[in-house]
């Protein structure tokens, strides 16, 4: 199930802020989302092929075949956020109850935390794209797959990726620790909600005053097949996908309009597969609205998703 | 002397020579005056009974103004006013309570004005002839739209049906939920 319907599941608190959240960033959206096997680790099969049947006639025989998978396992990392409250706001305030009672506030620091999620989803641990120290993406897995489709050649450092990925229950799927109180994004008062006095100067020995609070949550995403996640690299638009790429890229992922496979892809992507229609369109005169929207290809659904950036290098082939 | 006796006397002083005529109009006179004496002696009778009467009401009469002066007393205007006032107020509450009772029947009776394409909405065609909705709703017909729906709802029926495995669970039903959450409300709550 999608974030939003996980977490009314479990009866979140958060679910509301979060669902809305996530509507800016496509791929935590319309994500699979299932929990860990264990809290900050989870486990699970990679299925190398799904093995072969055969026809076994009355007292005949039938050759036996070893389940073909193999085990895997991923931390689920914390992607974190400290704010720091100077005394002299946490006083206007009246107290940090107080400050943080704040829809907006509260908001803007779970997005933080999102995006560097949906961040590290698609670009993984890569040091330039990615958040290091982060699981592997779904930039990364495709390329580890050999599922990076198609020969463009844009110039390294202005290119963009359009992305496939086939989510499925407990194998393709972001986990996440199942919390006691429901919420995604965990808080705590660093030293108990105490005014804290960090040294700011190690030279003239300066002192800062304020409170601290941390914001966290833990994730990873599984990838249990090779045919969860494919991607067209190298995109520019010089070099802009063709029908036939985006085709091939559906397949790569054993795509169909499930409503579990989806294309990701930033502006420039969406820009570029406009265009493809764009030089197929007809108008009559009668017509008065020029439209290039490309809301889906063939009924599967493309989503936009802002942290797949166009300034790629071919460090990510 | 009565009449009478002068009648017979004159009649004892003619004497049995007298006319016929003369002793038939004598007997006559005696007999009128005999008329006159009894209609005389029933008419004092009568009057004395109206007197009776006459008194007896003239008692009555004092007691009712003795009543009527002691209940025109200040005090007694004062607690007339007051149970006065107390009815009004009563009046007026009951009104509003009769009001009321009818706006929550209304309220609720939009239960029954969803759209064909509304999960409850089969549910809703089913029962909707059991409910008074049309026509004149007195607060008696409200009160009893009113007991059959909650013994409705208590039965759960008109409760959303339950989420599919790719629907939306309903946010009602969800009491945790709330679009207003904030963290300051979760340290809150922490130290409850």
């Amino acid at each position: 199930m999608n974030i939003r319907d996980l977490l009314l599941d479990i009866k979140s608190p958060q679910a509301p802020v979060i669902s809305e959240v996530v509507k800016a960033l496509g791929v935590l959206e319309t994500a699979q989302f299932g929990f860990s096997s264990d809290f900050l680790r989870h486990e699970y099969e990679v299925l190398k092929e799904d093995g072969e049947a055969a026809i076994r006639s009355v007292n005949g025989s039938i050759v036996s075949t070893m389940e073909n998978s193999i085990m895997a396992s991923v931390q689920l990392p914390s992607i974190q956020r400290l704010v720091t409250i100077d005394q002299i706001i946490k006083m206007k305030y009246g107290s940090l109850e107080a400050f943080l009672d704040s829809k907006s506030r509260t908001a803007t620091y779970i997005r933080s935390i999102m995006q560097k999620l949906a961040q590290a989803v698609i670009y993984g641990d890569d040091p330039t794209f990615g958040v290091p120290g982060a699981f592997k993406g779904l930039r990364q897995i495709a390329k580890a797959n050999g599922q990076l489709i198609g020969s463009l050649n844009g110039s390294s450092g202005s290119c963009t990726s359009i992305i496939a990925v086939h989510w499925a229950e407990n194998e393709t799927q972001i986990v996440i620790p199942e919390q006691e109180n429901g919420n995604l994004v965990q808080m705590e008062l660093v030293g108990g909600g105490t005014l804290q006095a960090p040294t700011a100067d190690t030279t003239t020995g300066a002192k800062n005053l304020n409170y601290s609070v941390s914001f966290w949550t833990n994730a990873a995403l599984q990838c249990g097949s090779k045919y969860s996640v494919a991607a067209i690299k190298r995109i520019t638009p010089t070099t802009p996908p063709t029908a036939e790429l985006i085709d091939e890229l559906i397949d790569a992922v054993k795509g169909m309009a499930d409503g579990r496979t989806f294309l990701y892809m930033n502006r420039l992507g969406r820009r570029l597969l406009k265009q493809i229609k764009n030089t197929k369109l007809e108008l009559a005169p009668s017509d008065t609205d020029y439209n290039t929207m490309v809301a889906s290809w063939d009924n599967i659904p493309i989503v936009l998703d802002e942290m797949i950036v166009s300034t790629e290098t071919t460090a990510l082939d | 002397m009565a009449i009478k006796e002068i009648l017979d006397r004159i009649k004892n002083t003619l004497g049995a020579d007298a006319p016929a005529e003369i002793s038939a109009l004598i007997a006559d006179a005696v007999r009128e005056a005999q008329d006159i004496l009894d209609s005389l002696s029933a008419a004092n009778k009568e009057s004395a009974t109206r007197k009776a009467k006459i008194r007896e009401l003239e008692a009555e009469l004092e007691a009712k103004n003795s009543e009527l002066e002691k209940a025109s007393s200040s005090n007694t205007k004062a607690e007339l006013e007051r149970l006065k006032k107390i009815e009004e107020e009563y009046l007026k509450w009951k009104q509003e309570e009769e009001e009321k009772l009818i706006r929550t029947w209304q309220e609720k009776a939009k239960v029954f004005e969803v759209k064909d394409t509304d999960p409850l909405y089969e549910t809703v065609s089913k029962i909707k002839d059991k409910f008074v909705l049309e026509g004149d709703i007195t607060p008696e017909i409200a009160q009893k739209n009113l007991a059959a729906m909650q013994l409705l709802e208590t039965a759960g029926v008109f409760n959303p049906p339950a989420k599919e495995a790719s629907g939306y669970a309903p946010a009602a039903n969800n009491e945790k939920h709330s679009s207003d959450y904030t963290f300051g409300q979760e340290l809150k709550n922490r130290k409850r």
